[in-house]
């Protein structure tokens, strides 16, 4: 029988090997897919996030964790014929124009995604028209912004603005982070929501989304 | 108490003396190029204007030290790892294209070679045009790129050599870190011969916001010890800069036994200065965000003051915490530079010392 706990402990503790291993076992088993992702899949994912948030766990922990729990759903979602993973809600992510930064954007972007988010990572250096188009196109839930240096955070500013102008404002919210960022420059160019980190940007999200 | 120059006031510090007052070395090469009317690419292959631009910040702001810096790409250029140029910012290494496509690939890396590898030799020409200009009487951090770990991340790609860690051979990862501190000392020694009178390295990637308090005493660490070892050997004081929160390491930071240390605004500094040894000098710490970009001036002189009654001036270069945007306000980098020459004064610290 498959081991879901061990599943659960593998992804924790960034172990792919043995992730794939149970996971060829449940699809054997014909075990069900979206419960064993929701109860233990997506669990250990919050539980590594809060070791994360908490300095029990660093960068290379976390990834090395999205990387087993990718290995697993990569697995499953080619057993999932038909029908479709739930997800909990769509995010477009990137770091905004003028910055090359992405190793904490694309943190984020995997907390999101082991959390059971549909996501839509741009990647770097992203012009304000591509973030109006994506969210024309995309309609996520969520468009999160990423910024490393001050003088590229004022860019999410002009972000916001053009997506007033592109009349989308009202249809997606918007978060931003990024290490010069804080709450108080968030509110100040009309964010939804900030986060200091990859853990918080999850529960933040889901507050936004009012699925906490 | 008689009055210093800024060369004199900051090597007062290094001595273990109380200056005329605190000299304040802002890490501002971004914001100099900008005062000087230039943009990153017109000097970040240019050693000349670079000086310049240096020259001509100082003389307009009065603060005591130079931190000259081009990039964090420059090691790694060196050895062959592509670089992105841009206009208004810094190069920047593309990770996605390592030279370290295996960490074996290591034992096949050339040493750097100081006259003809990508541009070295222009960040040293900064340092000895600079030095010849006011290094008589302004002090000149010449900066000597990034730490052994940092250059690793560059090398192999930062994702790819956070997985490393936790994946690879211990024996392995020592190699390339062994590697990488080779090569780091090579730049920073001739950082002196060049004329600088400190010269420093940036080891951001091993700070607690990327990897644990644990592995950097793992990896980190001993490199930093040893190169710490062997510049200050050479005759010129060394200096380690970690930006973001080192709380969890600036006590093992002050076992380097680099003579100063570059600490970014989440460290405490009243408790880190009884964490590092007495003669470590503390170099920092202002928000470079809030307040010197988007605070108003009185903002930077409230923050300013409260720095100074946390260090209570003992052994302290006061700074930003990180490299300065080159979008900090003109009247902020002036209430900067003003507070510092307020609240520093000798009488003050002897105060604040004696509370």
């Amino acid at each position: 029988m498959a081991d879901l706990n061990k599943l659960f402990d593998s992804i924790v503790a960034g172990k792919l090997e043995p992730a794939v291993e149970v996971t060829e076992q449940i699809i054997e088993e014909k075990l069900d897919i979206q419960s064993v992702i929701n109860d233990y899949m997506i669990k250990a994912m919050e539980e590594i996030g809060d070791r994360f948030q908490n300095h029990k766990a660093y960068v290379p922990e976390l990834l090395m964790a999205a990387r087993a729990m990718k290995g697993s759903l990569d697995l499953l979602k080619s057993h999932m014929k038909d029908e479709s993973i739930q997800t909990v809600g769509k995010i477009v992510i990137g770091t905004v124009f003028g910055d090359l930064h992405g190793i904490g954007k694309n943190l984020v972007a995997s907390m999101f995604e082991g959390c059971g988010f549909e996501v839509i990572n741009l990647g770097v250096n992203i012009p304000n028209s591509k973030f109006v188009e994506t969210v024309k196109q995309e309609k996520p839930d969520i468009l999160c912004l990423s910024a490393l240096l001050t003088t590229t955070m004022v860019n999410m500013k002009s972000v916001i603005e053009a997506l007033e102008n592109a009349g989308l404002r009202n249809q997606v919210k918007v978060m931003v982070g990024g290490a010069p960022v804080s709450e108080t420059f968030a509110r100040q160019i009309g964010a939804d929501g900030y986060s200091s980190n990859a853990n918080t940007a999850v529960i933040k999200a889901k507050e936004l989304l009012a699925i906490a | 108490m008689k009055s210093l120059n800024s060369l004199e006031r900051c090597m007062a510090v290094l001595n273990g003396e109380t200056p005329d007052r605190l000299p304040i070395v802002p890490q501002c090469f971004m914001l100099a190029v900008e005062t000087a009317g230039m943009k990153i690419s017109d000097v970040n292959r240019n050693d000349r204007k670079m000086a310049q631009a240096h020259i001509i910040s100082q003389e307009k702001y009065g603060y005591d030290g130079c931190v000259i810096d081009f990039d964090d790409a420059t090691i790694a250029e060196a050895v062959g790892a592509k670089v992105v140029y841009r206009e208004d910012k810094p190069a920047i290494v593309d990770e996605e294209q390592p030279v370290l496509k295996d960490l074996r690939d290591v034992y096949d890396m050339p040493i750097p070679d100081l006259a003809s590898s990508g541009r070295l030799n222009e960040w040293l020409e900064a340092t000895r045009t600079l030095s010849e200009a006011i290094g008589d009487h302004v002090f000149i951090m010449g900066r000597a790129d990034q730490a052994p770990f940092s250059i690793a991340c560059l090398l192999r790609g930062t994702t790819q050599f956070m997985m490393d860690l936790l994946t690879e051979d211990k024996q392995l990862i020592d190699d390339v870190l062994e590697y990488c501190r080779k090569i780091s000392a090579v730049f920073a020694k001739a950082q002196k011969d060049a004329g600088a009178h400190v010269t420093s390295i940036g080891d951001t990637f091993a700070g607690p916001n990327l990897i644990s308090p644990d592995m950097y005493r793992q990896y980190a660490l001993i490199p930093e010890q040893k190169l710490a070892k062997e510049v200050q050997d050479y005759g010129i004081p060394f200096s380690i800069h970690i930006c973001g929160n080192t709380n969890g390491i600036i006590q093992d930071m002050g076992t380097t036994g680099a003579k100063i240390l570059e600490v970014d605004w989440m460290l405490d500094i009243k408790e880190a200065r009884r964490l590092v040894p007495e003669d470590t000098v503390l170099m920092g710490n202002i928000d470079p965000s809030t307040p010197l970009v988007l605070g108003t001036p009185s903002d930077v002189d409230a923050a300013v003051k409260r720095l100074i009654e946390a260090t209570k001036g003992k052994r302290h270069i006061i700074s930003s915490g990180c490299a300065m945007g080159r979008n900090t306000p003109p009247e902020n980098f002036k209430a900067f530079i003003e507070a510092a020459h307020r609240y520093d004064s000798y009488e003050e610290i002897i105060k604040l010392q004696n509370l």
